[in-house]
């Protein structure tokens, strides 16, 4: 059910990106840095994210910290990552745009620990996605929007009972709602 | 005003991690991992049963131990899978009872988003060997359902519990496990069979209110403790059951609000399908 929503996600996000090509007008995106908010749900849960950004016409990175709501993943609440990423906007047009993206998630954390064992490295995990994404402008200088990725996520984490460093690593996708406004304009 | 404040501590004091004032005394509650890392969906994308699952519980999650299910081959071998029909959880049809041990390692799992993944069905032998391995030994409960659909001659039926009891004690005694592994069911005869062969065994009371006799006559019967559903135990008898020197199992639990509750009764094993959510509700490290 969940890659079928994926796949349903992404469908439509395609057909959106079609539909203002077909529509398009071109416009001259804008120049300066801003600030990202978003709430999105990943291999690792639910994960908010505060993200500076700079704006260079189409091209967008940014990078910040996350923090993990998570209930299914790591066993403390509270958990601090980073989040960076690059943004390309593809199309543009009235007061939308299409936008693709790669998308860097990390959070590195101590194992769960009960039998307080010596722990030699804290866990890492790490996703790497590329997708899509659809924002609306209220105004030039603001969005909200919706992104989809899809991508890699690597995992290194402590078995402590073995005192062993172990690696996994699988398929992931991404779900976000964002938001973004521009805060000093070039 | 008053009414609201009054309102507001009870809320908070009920918010408290309930096993706070266990954790003092030096007891734990040991995490159980249902299936391995719990049934699959959207935050547990390994299949129920799965070796790669269970594995996944003690080695990443760092749970006490495990439950899973188990069914043997027509060749005798013990396999990790639940549901009587194989075609409930995997890309076969029929019964486990009905194929060789090399014709079910063939199946491959389903799960609730993919009609068939890259994992296969697999031999308790392989976990046995796998914790045996471990320092600390992750513990192991083996959960007995007497539904067979494929033989429904009882002669066969006892026949094949008794097969079934023959082969866990000789697999765990060739991984030296009988410490770290319990044998739980709802059938007493085949716990009978089982306890009969030297193996730690729970009686399991699954969906059935917890008759207020049960710790007493559970311990004249021998049985190492009981597991049961939450809704169907009370906190007395976990705590009559104990006093009695049974080990209690408490199962049946997915939200926060009814581990809590589970969690408040202080059994000495809690089974969950969200690790990190009671590890969470535990305090963490």
């Amino acid at each position: 059910m969940h890659r079928y929503r994926m796949k349903v996600g992404l469908g439509i996000c395609l057909l959106c990106c079609l539909y203002l090509r077909a529509t398009g007008q071109q416009f001259k995106p804008l120049k300066g840095i801003g600030l990202n908010g978003a709430a999105g749900f990943s291999y690792t849960g639910i994960n908010t994210f505060l993200t500076p950004a700079v704006y260079l016409g189409r091209h967008c990175i940014y990078g910040g910290p996350q923090f993990s709501l998570s209930r299914s993943y790591f066993f403390s609440r509270g958990i601090w990552g980073i989040n960076a990423g690059y943004r390309y906007t593809v199309l543009v047009a009235r007061r939308w745009s299409a936008l693709v993206l790669a998308d860097f998630q990390s959070f590195c954390t101590v194992p769960y620990n009960p039998h307080r064992l010596p722990v030699n490295s804290r866990n890492l995990i790490r996703e790497l996605q590329a997708g899509l994404g659809l924002y609306y402008h209220p105004v030039p200088s603001w969005h909200i929007g919706l992104e989809l990725g899809a991508g890699v996520v690597q995992e290194r984490f402590e078995d402590l009972s073995e005192q062993k460093t172990r690696y996994s690593s699988g398929m992931t996708q991404m779900l976000r709602l964002s938001t973004g406004i521009l805060i000093w304009k070039k | 005003m008053k009414r609201i404040l009054t309102l507001l501590a009870l809320s908070l004091v009920a918010c408290n991690k309930p096993s706070e004032d266990l954790m003092r005394n030096g007891f734990r509650v040991q995490i159980i991992g249902h299936g391995g890392c719990g049934v699959s969906g959207i935050n547990q994308p390994l299949p129920f049963n799965s070796l790669e699952s269970i594995l996944r519980a003690v080695t990443f999650y760092n749970a006490d131990g495990i439950e899973t299910d188990v069914q043997l081959s027509k060749d005798g071998v013990l396999f990790l899978f639940r549901e009587a029909a194989l075609e409930a959880e995997s890309s076969c049809s029929g019964c486990i009872q009905q194929y060789t041990a090399a014709e079910v390692e063939q199946c491959r799992f389903r799960t609730f988003s993919a009609s068939t993944t890259a994992y296969h069905i697999g031999r308790l032998a392989t976990v046995l060997q796998q914790f045996s391995q471990r320092k600390i030994k992750p513990l192991l409960f083996l959960d007995l359902h007497p539904e067979l659909s494929c033989i429904s001659d009882p002669l066969e039926k006892e026949a094949y519990y008794e097969r079934v009891a023959v082969a866990l004690a000789a697999l765990l005694s060739q991984y030296q496990a009988q410490e770290w592994v319990w044998i739980q069911s709802s059938y007493n005869p085949w716990l009978r069979k089982c306890r009969d062969k030297g193996l730690q065994v729970l009686k399991d009371v699954t969906d059935k209110a917890v008759p207020d006799a049960l710790p007493e006559t559970a311990a004249a019967a021998r049985v190492s403790g009981i597991a049961a559903n939450n809704r169907y135990i009370s906190a007395g008898q976990v705590a009559e059951a104990r006093g009695y020197g049974l080990v209690v199992q408490i199962h049946g639990e997915r939200s926060k609000q009814g581990l809590a509750d589970a969690l408040g009764k202080a059994p000495d094993y809690l089974l969950t399908d969200n690790i990190p959510l009671l590890q969470q509700m535990l305090g963490g490290n």
